[in-house]
């Protein structure tokens, strides 16, 4: 993802604000920007991958 | 991501033409197809799009703001098919495919739709099988797994954004003028990516719930637990009192079992008396049991015996009544006798009184008749003496008689009354006698025991006796104690057990925490973002607009409102009222290529008709500022009579890759192979052949012939 995304870098900021890391928050917009056009009834795998990014970045 | 080749077979009018490669030495991005109508623009147009997506629909219409989706194109069947007609109508297996190799980040990009009809003749697409792979940087996949990967560089919700109809840029200008923009608004969302947010955060608030659910079920299982750790440890009060119990009772045990053998060790000084009390103890019983028995014979003798004064009776009645009996039996013949006797005595006199000398049936007079009446006579006087001797016996009527008989019966004894009389006596004076005997026994062991022995040893055997009594409560008691010890321990374990099984969730905690978190940034980025998307897509509008338009200084750029509504922004302030169909055509553009390029999506343009509704001047600005080397391939499909294919490679070369021309054979008077004008038509087989290289094609043929034009 470019750097001068303007959607990722209002994301990092937000993100930020909720003391979130950039690495989770960079980790979790590319995985949803990936799967942005996955109807909603496909999404099973997407929530787990969600998931296994959010606890590899517990106590970051 | 760049197109490198496109290879169609059997699509549109396309029978199996040529692969068509975009690939060029210098940096340009400009491509252009020119065709007349009906000879396949846009069915290469929609030919990407169907091996993309796997489906092409009609153009969509607009009703009072509101898009209206197109129908689905079938790919079989009747009407406005996709699949080349003659391959319909004459292939043995009906088969359309599209490959598109592209090179992208991650390396080269393959991607192949295949339909094939799995019957003789399809009738419609449920008919065909539809086979679709993916190739990214030497990962293949397949199917749905295929479907995703295109996702992730060519995404579906962008496609109008990147296959742009000419022909329905007014459709987008009215929605885009449309204060209802409920059909572009999805547009917008999907190409500024707000649905990788909003479907995101509800991905999160899914995962959130499952989170929420198993803290709670945590919790509950942690409430349960500290329940069952107090259980646990009334648990463990209990059995320490129970063990304590056990222990106690054991002790106990012990000492009675100490003090027992002490006893018995005692006892063992008195052995004498030890034995005899034995002896004396086994007497003991038996003389007990002998006396229950002596007790059953008596009381058997005495219900025996109440028949004993009839056994004595009879032994004198038996006979008289015997006597009787046979008295009855005399006087019953006696009397028959008598009864005979008067009889015979009665016919004989009136046989006697008859005698007068005549025979009845002859009334002859007889013979002797004196001394017949005499000998009649003599037996008449011997029966009455005989009578007379009978009548004289004293005896008893039988009546008498049969009285007596019933008295005396009265007095009989039931049948072997004396024998079981006797038996019963028997039995009594054997126990008795036994008994007797055994006390004599005892009697004589008894007294060979001194008053101070048996003191000792009778004190002895008393404390022996309660010591087993007191030992035997005591193995009781200890055995219920350790039962219960035991029961309560199982009952411990299994409480300790559950109260173990959870001790809170703390990772879930933390996860839903981060949760919310995400969650907050997720709206807040997205009320922030779409504001300053909406700058970023008016301020890159109305730089595309500014170059295509061909009065820069009247206008000053695009106005997107906060739902995305266009206007066209004067120099001189306010807005342009009534502007020009291609100046709004214009605007359209300028929004669209804002809103691609804000997408930050990496993919060719495709625009089919691009010049349909605007003057020459803006068409050549559209071209100039799409064919501008900014790295993004633009292909157009242009229809002949909007752009001139060779004024338009020549005023465009520099930005031009490359062009093609889709013809059929019958539109080529020239040879199309070497350009020979010595061309011979044959009228029979319709068809034309260079005299020059030998080409022949034939000129009804309705397949396209895809030639690249040189630039």
């Amino acid at each position: 993802m470019a750097d001068d995304d303007i959607l990722l870098i209002e994301f990092l900021k937000h993100g930020a604000t909720q003391g979130l890391s950039e690495q989770l928050l960079r980790e979790i917009f590319t995985h949803l920007s990936n799967h942005q056009f996955l109807p909603a009834g496909e999404r099973e795998h997407v929530r787990s991958e969600l998931q296994r990014i959010i606890r590899n970045n517990q106590g970051d | 991501m760049r197109l490198t080749h496109l290879i169609l077979r059997n699509i549109g009018p396309f029978r199996n033409p040529p692969a068509i490669s975009l690939e060029f030495g210098k940096n340009a991005t400009g491509y252009a197809f020119f065709a007349d109508n009906g000879r396949g623009k846009t069915s290469i147009y929609n030919a990407m799009r169907w091996c993309l997506f796997g489906e092409v629909r009609e153009r969509a219409t607009t009703a009072g703001g509101k898009r209206i989706e197109g129908s689905l194109r079938p790919i079989v069947g009747d009407g406005k098919i996709l699949m080349n007609k003659d391959a319909y109508e004459n292939d043995k297996v009906q088969e359309m495919s599209v490959m598109l190799i592209a090179q992208g980040k991650k390396g080269q990009i393959q991607v192949q739709r295949i339909a094939k009809s799995t019957t003789t003749l399809p009738r419609t697409d449920d008919e065909l099988s539809i086979d679709l792979s993916v190739t990214i940087g030497g990962n293949t996949f397949s199917g749905k797994k295929a479907q995703e990967a295109i996702e992730s560089f060519f995404p579906k919700g962008l496609e109008r954004f990147f296959f742009i109809d000419g022909e329905a840029l007014e459709e987008y200008t009215e929605m885009m003028q449309s204060s209802s923009l409920s059909g572009l608004q999805d547009d917008v969302n999907a190409v500024l990516r707000i649905p990788a947010l909003t479907k995101g955060e509800d991905d999160l608030k899914m995962l959130r719930q499952i989170v929420k659910a198993k803290i709670k079920s945590s919790n509950k299982a942690s409430q349960e637990s500290t329940l069952n750790r107090d259980k646990a440890r009334n648990k463990q009060r209990q059995l320490n009192e129970a063990i304590s119990t056990v222990t106690s009772v054991e002790k106990s045990l012990i000492t009675v079992r100490s003090k027992l053998l002490e006893t018995n060790e005692k006892l063992k000084g008195h052995q004498e008396y030890v034995e005899i009390y034995k002896k004396m103890d086994i007497l003991k019983a038996e003389i007990k049991m002998l006396e229950i028995e002596l007790s059953e014979a008596a009381n058997e003798k005495m219900i025996e015996s109440k028949d004993a004064w009839k056994v004595l009776l009879w032994a004198k009645a038996g006979p008289i009544y015997d006597s009787f009996n046979g008295q009855i039996d005399d006087v019953n013949n006696r009397e028959g006798i008598i009864r005979a006797l008067n009889k015979e005595i009665s016919r004989d006199q009136e046989a006697f009184d008859a005698i007068n000398g005549i025979c009845a049936k002859c009334e002859q007079p007889l013979p002797d008749i004196e001394k017949y009446q005499n000998k009649l006579s003599s037996e008449i006087k011997m029966k009455q003496q005989k009578l007379l001797e009978m009548n004289n016996v004293s005896a008893m009527s039988s009546t008498d008689l049969y009285q007596s008989l019933g008295d005396l019966q009265k007095l009989q004894p039931p049948q072997r009354a004396r024998e079981r009389i006797l038996r019963a006596e028997k039995k009594w004076k054997d126990r008795k006698s036994r008994l007797q005997n055994k006390q004599e026994k005892f009697a004589n062991l008894n007294s060979k025991i001194t008053a101070e022995g048996k003191a000792d040893t009778d004190a002895l055997r008393v404390s022996k006796g309660r010591q087993e009594a007191t030992m035997t409560t005591r193995e009781k008691e200890l055995k219920n104690a350790q039962d219960t010890a035991n029961a309560i321990e199982i009952e411990l374990k299994n409480l300790n057990r559950l109260a173990g099984k959870s001790s809170g969730d703390s990772e879930s905690h933390a996860i839903d925490l981060t949760i919310g978190k995400l969650i907050v940034a997720i709206n807040n980025t997205i009320t922030s973002y779409r504001e300053t998307a909406r700058k970023a897509v008016e301020e890159n509008a109305s730089s595309v607009f500014l170059e295509l338009t061909n009065a820069k200084g009247v206008f000053s750029g695009i106005h997107l409102d906060k739902d995305f509504k266009a206007k066209i922004k004067l120099s001189k302030g306010g807005f342009a009222v009534n502007p020009s169909s291609g100046m709004m055509s214009m605007m359209t553009i300028s929004v669209i290529d804002a809103l691609r390029r804000v997408s930050g999506i990496d993919a060719p343009v495709f625009l089919d008709t691009p010049g349909r509704s605007l003057d020459y001047k803006h068409k050549e600005e559209l071209l100039n500022y799409f064919w501008k080397n900014e790295g993004h391939q633009f292909l157009i499909f242009a229809h002949s009579g909007e752009f001139d294919a060779q004024n338009t490679i020549s005023t465009h070369s520099d930005q031009l890759a490359k062009a093609w021309s889709l013809t059929w054979p019958g539109d080529h008077h020239n040879c199309y192979s070497c350009s020979s004008e010595n061309v011979v038509f044959d009228t029979t087989s319709k068809t034309n052949t260079c005299d020059d290289c030998g080409e022949k094609w034939d000129i009804r043929s309705n397949n396209t012939m895809i030639r690249e034009l040189k630039i």
